[in-house]
């Protein structure tokens, strides 16, 4: 018995890549309408190499011709691509369920889809392309991880501030600093602490919101931070954590994008890359907690999912999520009308910001 | 800040995709389009523009103390490089374009050749782009795009004749473009790098009031695919001439080293020093487009970086009674430069290319 699956998979489809192997040495001597018939037999044998396991036989056989017979790995991507495209996946991990009633809590899910490919990079070293798409690590789902939601949120929101800051005079922002240092305090709430927070050694995140807001609002922000937390005599920031929780959303299906860059000179592409990706029209549920640490007031509460839901609606339209955004890649179509949102009485708020009738966010 | 520009297509676009088919219209691919036609401008005025395909492109670290501008050259600091994002993204929006010709590629075969060309399907209608950036990267591309409708292309294969657009909100990018002053400086020319100064520009306008004036054109007049070309003349208000052009220029009038004709007309095995390369023809002609009911026009441009054929290949290009006798009808053609070749001066991008756009 073979207990390891690739070993168990490549003695299954050994007798398929010797053919491989013996057409293309045949190949390489032959004239006429003999290449074709080798290429097609090549061609066979690695479509047949790869139906013994669709989701992990191609990517065996790529390896091992790779280390093997370098060059005649193409063979096996070559027939490949198709063989994914029309393979559909399947959603192993349901949406989570709603969460027991917590005080102040909130809870959104929505579901959305895709008008153009999501691209993200996954961290495997072994894999038959350059760029797979992220996936889930025991069933290789395509998956979007809740680290990537929160990160793809923070940056839209702080994208949002960025632009309704920039967009006010010089005169108006003298008058809003408190609301900036407030709208930046509330998202450490939510997100929990800014990268680069260092004192005296500020950098990332942390010091491009100082310079955004200059030093009126930067300082404003620290004592707010401080008072909240009770540490006003410390020079540091407390590190603390964000009050939302973000749920992983899974993918059906896998795609392929291309590009292939033009030298400038020849001005014919060499080399084309590929990219996994979840094709557009690919659907999915998000899902995202909120759950303050501290007692807060109704205002508050409310507030902050004002200030997440226009954040999401930033994210999903205005400025994406995954790889490649400012390529037009990782945009969603959200069903907003039929999100859930707990408690119901969110529900108003949840509309007014999707039909644009909400403010901006208060701080 | 935000942009929108409109386009209809005069001629299919191509952005690729995979299984070689323009399943959509792909934003990389007009991306690649804007970024070479930008770099070509910046090299034209005398600036620094890398080539971003190779080992030799810029790259931002943060930890280096120069600033983005110094450590960049002028296109990777608006398109991006390594460690620096694209200062705009762009988005298709409200895309209204099909494929055309029921999706089958068109072999061409001028008299005497035996593979002819081959004019994969492309996309023809209308869409927008939505694009959000900085202002000063907005007005930029509002003035590329103006230079873009007049001069150049949009998407992959213009040598093939894809990408003619029109503005549909011209105006509108017109008022954005009046931000964006263009400097000249005073770097020489790259013979390996496309430089605005060194590009020939020219339009072929005819008038025909029959809708059957392309049947004599040298090789569309073919059983095998002449439906094909009615389709699209029909559908379309397009006629693929490119091939019978090229088949004219190149294996006709061409007088030169069978070197410079390989190295100008494009060859799938250039032999360079780091190995046998793929070439593409340095000659981008249009398919004919319908103006209105009764008027044509092709247009096209030429890359000449080797001075010591520029001429010889200029007036090839620039010779009406070679238009006339291709596409079989009397017309008008407009170069620029008009007359001889000469290269332009910075200064001369500026006013006669870039300014005249708009």
């Amino acid at each position: 018995m073979e207990w390891e699956y690739a070993l168990f998979l490549f003695r299954k489809m050994e007798s398929d890549i010797q053919r491989l192997i013996q057409a293309s040495e045949e190949l390489k001597q032959a004239k006429g309408g003999d290449r074709k018939r080798y290429r097609q037999q090549i061609e066979k044998a690695a479509r047949q190499a790869c139906e013994t396991d669709l989701r992990t036989a191609p990517t065996i056989a790529f390896l091992w011709l790779r280390a093997c017979y370098p060059g005649l790995e193409n063979y096996i991507r070559e027939v490949w691509s198709p063989c994914l495209l029309a393979e559909d996946l399947h959603t192993l991990i349901s949406a989570p369920q709603a969460p027991p009633d917590i005080p102040r809590s909130w809870r959104i899910a929505l579901d959305f889809t895709l008008p153009k490919p999501y691209l993200s990079k996954d961290d495997t070293e072994f894999y038959l392309l350059d760029n797979p798409v992220r996936k889930e690590w025991v069933f290789k789902v395509p998956s979007v991880a809740p680290s990537q939601w929160k990160g793809a949120l923070r940056a839209a929101m702080v994208q949002e501030l960025k632009r309704w800051w920039q967009g006010l005079s010089e005169d108006e922002r003298k008058r809003k600093v408190e609301e900036f240092a407030e709208r930046r305090f509330r998202m450490t709430l939510l997100f929990g602490d800014e990268k680069g927070e260092e004192p005296g050694a500020l950098k990332g995140l942390a010091k491009y919101l100082d310079e955004l807001g200059e030093a009126a609002a930067a300082k404003l922000y620290r004592e707010k931070v401080k008072a909240f937390f009770g540490t006003g005599t410390e020079a540091a920031l407390t590190h603390h954590r964000g009050w939302l929780h973000f749920y992983p959303t899974y993918f059906e299906n896998i795609g392929l994008e291309i590009i292939n860059p033009h030298p400038r000179d020849t001005g014919a592409g060499k080399q084309p890359i590929h990219f996994e990706c979840v094709p557009a029209e690919a659907s999915g549920v998000f899902t995202l907690l909120y759950v303050p640490l501290k007692e807060l007031g109704e205002d508050e509460t409310q507030a902050d999912f004002q200030a997440v839901a226009q954040g999401l609606k930033a994210m999903f339209t205005r400025y994406g999520f995954g790889a490649k955004t400012s390529s037009g890649f990782g945009r969603a179509e959200v069903q907003w009308e039929e999100a859930e949102v707990q408690p119901e009485r969110l529900q108003e708020e949840w509309e007014a910001v999707w039909q644009d009738r909400a403010g901006e966010p208060n701080g | 800040m935000s942009l929108r520009i409109e386009v209809t297509t005069r001629t299919p676009l191509w952005t690729g995709g995979v299984g070689g088919m323009t399943d959509r219209l792909h934003e990389t691919g007009l991306l690649g389009s804007l970024r070479w036609w930008y770099e070509a401008i910046v090299r034209g005025l005398g600036g620094t523009a890398c080539d971003p395909s190779t080992d030799g492109k810029c790259r931002y670290d943060s930890r280096d103390r120069r600033s983005p501008e110094e450590q960049l050259c002028n296109a990777c600091y608006v398109f991006g490089a390594t460690g620096w994002k694209r200062r705009f993204s762009l988005k298709v929006i409200e895309d209204q374009t099909q494929p055309v010709g029921k999706e089958r590629t068109l072999n061409v075969r001028p008299p005497g050749r035996n593979r002819g060309w081959y004019l994969p399907p492309g996309r023809m209608g209308t869409f927008a782009l939505e694009i959000h950036g900085e202002e000063s990267a907005l007005q930029m591309l509002a003035s590329l795009f103006l230079f873009l409708e007049r001069w150049g292309h949009l998407g992959a294969k213009p040598q093939l004749g894809y990408g003619i657009f029109q503005l549909n909100n011209r105006n509108k990018v017109c008022e954005w473009a009046k931000g964006k002053a263009w400097i000249a400086e005073s770097k020489a020319p790259d013979a390996r790098l496309p430089d605005l100064r060194r590009f020939g520009f020219f339009r072929y306008r005819l008038s025909s009031q029959r809708g059957d004036w392309w049947t004599q054109i040298p090789g569309l007049n073919d059983a095998k695919i002449k439906d094909q070309v009615q389709q699209l003349v029909h559908d379309h208000n397009v006629v693929p001439v490119v091939p019978a052009l090229k088949n004219e220029w190149r294996f006709r009038r061409w007088s030169g080293e069978s070197s410079d004709q390989l190295w100008m007309f494009g060859t799938l095995s250039w032999h360079a020093n780091q190995g046998t390369v793929r070439v593409r023809s340095k000659i981008a002609v249009s398919w004919a487009y319908a103006l209105n009911s009764h008027e044509w026009e092709i247009r096209g441009w030429v890359w000449l970086p080797k001075p010591n054929i520029a001429a010889q290949v200029w007036k090839l290009l620039a010779d009406k009674e070679i238009w006339q006798s291709v596409i079989d009808r009397e017309g008008k053609l407009e170069s620029e430069p008009s007359g001889e070749w000469s290269e332009r001066t910075p200064e001369q991008v500026i006013k006669g290319l870039l300014q005249g756009a708009t």
